[in-house]
């Protein structure tokens, strides 16, 4: 698609006042596109979330956005370091939550970096960050979206009704529309399962354990050893942070970076076309390439 | 949109949003036509204002929003612009009782040779969810994208259910449903009569993937035919005999990379396929990232595993054994190498060796390889600076080679000179390579004594001396050619027209009635083999039926694993361990008294009794595995340094030690090596070392009784070459050597090395049916390095001619194969043509070219050819899909190829590729048989 078709919201594209379009890729790199972050510093330097003309008034969304318990801080760490694309956790995501063909509650992303024969390949498992400041809670007009216990951001399909304003204001592109329920759907951690003892479904079936899920706040917890030693090592990342949504997901490696201009992004969601191979290629394709 | 999506052919979602939300407002939800950006959504909002006077902020009414705060939404009272959700919407999603009330039931999944143990989540009588199981302990409880699959294997819509009789031509696809019985008279009927013609060996079985060993033995075995051909040539002859001829008792390198500090492959691919996956892929990432080993890649393709390694090179096709000579050689030139290994446990001298490696220099490895010569060199010696923590890996990728044999002997010598040879964190092996073998099965028939030519081709010395590798690639030439007859066929999870080299020749074969005059399928569904069938039986799959199963773990001991039936088995269909004793009954004459054990239960009983009892749980045997799933003997210990273990009195009792070789023989076989004067084990060759040089091989090659050799390493199973082998010699080096096939020392302009390969989420040819797979994977198009692209003018997604050679070297050779019958185009011989599209990519050789496997099936349900919709008419005669009728397919498969087979309209990513095998000679290595998939000289024509 064109860059044009990849509008940003007016409140974040630099580049307005002069009139000049700007592809998504080139706003994020001038906007840094991910923060280099400390676990416990969590929020950027930068002005709060800006408001978005798709949100709800704060009073209607805010009980929602309030984690119903207060001790528990449930979140991700992917290292990517160690992830060799095996798509484990796609499959079973898609069988646990029967998620129709064409459609995707995570996916991963493959990028062949660099040229002959210096080339390496990156892989950035993605799904919902469970942002701590969810834009999709703000926008849903149905009231659906809210926070389980743990800050688990998940979808009340008592209410939804498919508006999809919850896709236009997601930064990475983590809801889909049910093309048969008419609702949105996206990862819940898994909840069904976390409440009956077991890992959400993606996490233990990860041959190159790079998926870890659990209570930031306990310091014994797996994840919470996984990301220290990871903060020690390497540093972590978040995606697209200027967007100050507070996700709670945390990465390691360089996949993060070099594979962000291909997440999608706001009024997105996971396309099939993510796993061409025609689409490994970090380069953006050349103008003269157009849709056969 | 995603930027990089441009040029792909992506549903537009935009479009596709906006229709959908049409949809939901026709199913009476007044819903706001949200769309991309902001300020198209103003626009929205505006529509809705028509219906709503209040014009509530956002599309809320606050003041009832206010009014109804907590309370549950009736129908018209939800606030602002909701109403309720449309009539198919969720409710209680995701169920937080879907786990509860369930079995969980344990098995080993089949999508692959890893057999990664998995717990079966059964919630009345329905399979809802395939997990890993930790207590596997070779696969640890992870679970690839395959595994995962395994629910689209069981309930997909035209799985084979009941049995088929052909009634049209072979090969028209005409069938009639027929009772088990009606199929099982027919079969005995006919096998009866070869077996009472007193050639039993004219009855072929053929397996593809199988993991009931005991069960078919039991058949064969009790019928008397030793016809039991396989797919071991293609797949893993060279590398088995390379370890073979090194080790003797194992055919099968288990490199300990979870405690490695260096890990050195050559052209393997264990982040996605490679038998030993999932298990092999978790230990790897151990050790880089919990022991800092480094990973070093050659392969002439960017796989996943040479994408993640920690340096990758991309040597010319076929010269893995070139590089590792010349590491070899760096390793001594520089002194690195490890003395009191090679002087004490191989049997060269550390002089033999610098003498035989002199001309295999870096330099020389570079002009070949086009790897520096300097790499070469740094790499060597940081290998032989981790050893013994050090260890090679390697596979297909070196050994689908005509000198894939040398190209494994080279690689595997490595870790004899830097002295890593069955250490921790080394190249290691263990003598179980399957079950523990403190189980056992009720009595076994005797074996058959038949020969074949099928089974056992003359022509191919080390195919069948240690193990039956067999040399599965010419069955169907020998049989076109008339070398052998066969008077009955069954295949067992057989792909052969899709898998086999030469798709034309053995759709040819498989149709002719005067070559097969009775084929019986056994499949769980209608694939491309069954459609050359006489009858198709519906074979359970491997969540439906029992085995007891396990291979050869990493963790360098012994184990068991279970497969049980999870749910009951669909339709009709019945797994061989139920039918073939009633098989064995209608064709009588004894054969019945191989079933004599009682039934299938009391089988299984016997087999698992010598399960330990668990100390937590109190149960033991089949009860143990029935819970737990798997069983591990902990008290062995990892199988470290086996050559080291001192013999007892008890071994030496009676032994006696050959003054010249230091060898310990008891009864006329050797048990052990006197070392310093201390008795041990030694390796079980006929030197009881390493065997860098091998005497046998070179021997065996030319017919020669090698008796005493045999004897002397104590695995007197191995054979002498059978009468039938004379005057079919052959030189085989005894030492590591490399050579290059002539038709790629001189590639001319334009012409490539094709090199195949396998993705993460298929097998060869058994997972394209399985709808989450090939959504990720369906298609293949050719990967060409940018620059060769662009020599032919070929940008993403042009399409190109393809045509394959027959290879120059096999002409010379192997004469036997008799190749006269291939079109012979400029003076040479062509093997096929086919199109396809190309992809640009950077990781890969500038002179290869490669095509993945396991796309392009003609048969194997609508999945798999990439079809929408639901099958009918015949093809589906044999399935239930009514019951099974799957929705999700029908509405939201969307990969489905509407070109019309016209290129200037084929959208990439749609389509379900093509057969690589299609262009692959039968081309077997003359030393193993191995059929060689890697080095097919190719030229590429684009289509304008």
């Amino acid at each position: 698609m064109e860059a044009s078709d990849i509008e940003v919201p007016d409140d974040g594209d630099t580049s307005k006042e002069n009139g000049q379009k700007q592809s998504r890729r080139e706003f994020i790199q001038n906007n840094a596109g991910l923060a280099a972050l400390g676990l416990a510093g969590g929020a950027s330097t930068q002005e709060p979330q800006q408001e978005n003309d798709l949100f709800q008034p704060e009073d209607y969304w805010q009980d929602r956005m309030e984690q119903p318990d207060k001790d528990k801080k449930l979140g991700w760490f992917v290292d990517t370091r160690r992830c060799f694309g095996c798509h484990a956790c796609e499959v079973s995501c898609k069988s646990e939550n029967d998620v129709p063909l064409g459609n995707y509650i995570r996916q991963t992303f493959y990028q062949d970096d660099g040229s002959y024969p210096k080339v390496a390949r990156l892989f950035l498992p993605m799904s919902c960050q469970h942002c701590e400041d969810a834009p999709c809670i703000k926008a849903c007009p149905c009231g659906a979206l809210h926070k389980k216990g743990g800050g688990t951001v998940a979808v009340d399909y008592e209410k939804c009704c498919g508006h999809g304003t919850c896709v236009d204001v997601c930064p990475y592109g983590a809801i889909y529309l049910d093309p048969v329920a008419k609702q949105a759907v996206k990862c819940h951690n898994c909840y069904h399962r976390t409440e009956n003892g077991l890992e959400p479904a993606c996490v233990p079936t990860c041959p190159s354990k790079a998926l870890y899920f659990g209570d930031l706040n306990d310091e014994n917890s797996p994840i919470s050893k996984a990301v220290k030693e990871a903060e020690e090592v390497s540093g972590l990342v978040q995606l697209r942070g200027e967007k100050d949504t507070k996700p709670r997901m945390w990465f390691a490696g360089e996949a993060p970076a070099k594979i962000e201009p291909r997440i999608p992004a706001e009024g997105e969601s996971y396309h099939p076309d993510a796993y061409s191979i025609y689409n490994w290629k970090g380069e953006k394709p050349s103008d003269s390439a157009e849709d056969q | 949109m995603n930027a990089s999506n441009k040029k792909s052919n992506s549903i537009d979602r935009t479009a596709q949003r906006r229709k959908f939300l049409q949809l939901g407002l026709a199913s009476g939800v007044t819903a706001v036509a949200a769309t991309v950006g902001s300020g198209v959504a103003k626009a929205g909002h505006q529509d809705q204002e028509k219906d709503s006077p209040k014009r509530p902020k956002q599309g809320i009414d606050m003041e009832k929003w206010n009014r109804i705060k907590g309370k549950a939404y009736e129908e018209g009272t939800a606030p602002g612009v909701c109403r309720l959700p449309g009539p198919n919407a969720k409710r209680n999603w995701p169920d937080v009782n879907k786990y509860k009330n369930v079995t969980k039931i344990p098995g080993m999944c089949q999508l692959c040779s890893t057999i990664c143990g998995t717990i079966g989540y059964v919630k009345e009588g329905r399979l809802i969810k395939i997990e890993g199981n930790p207590k596997d302990p070779n696969s640890r409880g992870y679970l690839c994208a395959r595994g995962h699959a395994g629910l689209n294997h069981l309930y997909h819509p035209e799985r084979l259910l009941y049995p088929l009789k052909r009634v049209g031509k072979r090969g028209e696809g005409k069938w009639k449903r027929v009772s088990w019985d009606e199929a099982l008279d027919e079969i005995a009927v006919k096998l009866k009569a070869v077996r009472d013609s007193g050639h039993p060996e004219k009855f072929a079985f053929h397996q593809g993937r199988q993991r009931s060993k005991d069960a078919l033995k039991r058949f064969l075995d009790a019928f008397g035919t030793k016809t039991q051909l396989s797919h071991r040539s293609l797949c893993s002859g060279n590398r088995r005999a390379a370890n073979l001829t090194f080790l003797w008792e194992s055919d099968w390198d288990l490199n300990d990379v979870e405690h490695s500090k260096y890990i050195l492959n050559f052209g393997s691919n264990a982040f996605e396929a490679h038998q030993g996956h999932v298990p092999f892929a978790s230990r790897i990432q151990n050790g880089r990232f919990e022991n800092g080993a480094k990973l070093v890649t050659f392969d002439v393709r960017l796989s996943n595993t040479a994408g993640g390694s920690d340096e990758v090179f991309f040597p010319f096709p076929g010269t893995d054994g070139a590089i590792a000579l010349a590491m070899a050689h760096t390793i001594l030139a520089e002194g690195k190498q490890n003395n009191e290994f090679i002087e004490t446990w191989t049997n060269v001298t550390v002089e033999e060796l610098k003498k035989h490696l002199e001309k295999f220099t870096p330099e020389h490895a570079e002009k070949l390889s086009g790897v520096p010569a300097a790499d070469i060199k740094r790499i060597a010696l940081e290998f032989a600076a981790a050893a013994p923590a050090a260890t090679t890996m390697c596979n297909r990728g070196s050994s689908a080679h005509l000198n894939g044999f040398y190209n494994d002997r080279a690689i595997q010598m490595l870790n004899a000179l830097v002295g890593s040879v069955g250490k921790k964190g080394g190249w290691c092996w263990s003598p179980w390579g399957g079950l523990d073998p403190q189980v056992k099965t009720p009595a076994m028939p005797k074996g058959a004594k038949t020969w074949s030519v099928l089974e056992d081709p003359p022509e191919y010395p080390l195919a069948n001396v240690w193990r039956r590798m067999r040399v599965g690639e010419i069955i169907y030439l020998y049989l076109q050619q008339g070398r052998e007859k066969i008077d009955a066929y069954m295949t067992y999870n057989l792909d052969s027209p899709l898998t086999w080299p030469e798709e034309s020749l053995t759709k040819e074969v498989l149709t002719d009635e005067s070559l097969i005059p009775f084929h019986v399928c056994i499949n769980c569904f209608y694939n491309e083999t069954a459609h050359y069938a006489d009858i198709v039986l519906p074979w359970t799959t491997y969540m439906e039926r029992w085995d007891l199963d396990a291979r050869g773990s990493y963790n360098l001991r012994p184990y068991v694993g279970i497969r049980t039936p999870m749910v009951k088995p669909l339709g009709e269909s019945k797994d061989v361990r139920e039918f073939f004793p009633e098989l064995a009954k209608r064709i009588g004459g004894g054969m019945e008294e191989a079933y004599d054990y009682g039934t299938l239960e009391d089988y299984m009983e016997h087999w698992a009794q010598n399960v330990a009892e668990n100390p937590e749980t109190g149960k033991a045997g089949l009860e143990r595995l029935m819970e737990d799933g798997a069983w591990e003997d902990e008290s062995r210990e990892p199988f470290y340094e086996p050559y080291l273990q001192p013999l007892g009195a008890k071994d030496l009792e009676g032994a006696q030690v050959n003054a010249e070789t230091n060898v310990i023989f008891k009864d006329g076989v050797g048990i052990g090596l006197m070392l310093d004067g201390k008795p041990v084990r030694g390796f079980k060759t006929p030197t009881r070392k390493f065997e860098i040089r091998s005497l046998f091989v070179n021997r065996i090659g030319k017919n020669q009784d090698c008796s005493d050799l045999i004897a002397a390493s104590g695995v007197t199973k191995t054979k002498n070459r059978p009468e039938q082998h004379k005057g079919n010699d052959l030189e085989i080096d005894e030492m590591p050597i490399w050579f290059q096939p002539t038709e790629h020392k001189s590639l001319a302009d334009g012409e490539l090395i094709m090199t195949s390969f396998k993705w993460n989420v298929h097998n060869h040819g058994r997972t394209m049916n399985l709808k989450w797979l090939a959504e990720i994977v369906h298609s293949n198009p050719a990967w060409l390095n940018p620059e060769t692209a662009a020599k032919h003018g070929l940008e993403d997604g042009d399409w190109i001619e393809l045509t394959s050679y027959y290879p120059v070297s096999l002409t010379e050779n192997s004469p036997h194969l008799k190749r006269d019958d291939l079109e012979i185009v400029n003076g040479r011989q062509v093997v096929s043509k086919m199109r396809v599209p190309v992809v640009l990519m950077e990781g890969i050789h500038p002179k290869a070219i490669a095509m993945s496997n396991s796309c392009g099936h003609w048969q194997y349900t609508n999945v798999a050819k990439g079809v929408k919709g639901r099958p009918q008419g015949d093809l589906a005669a044999g399935s239930d899909t009514e019951t099974y009728r799957d929705a999700d397919w029908e509405r939201n498969m969307w990969w489905e190829d509407q070109s019309g087979g016209d290129p200037t309209k084929w959208k990439q990513n749609t389509g379900n590729g093509w057969n690589q095998n299609r262009l692959m000679p039968i081309a077997p290595d003359p030393i193993t048989g191995q059929q060689a998939f890697h080095d097919t000289v190719v030229s590429i024509r684009k289509i304008s």
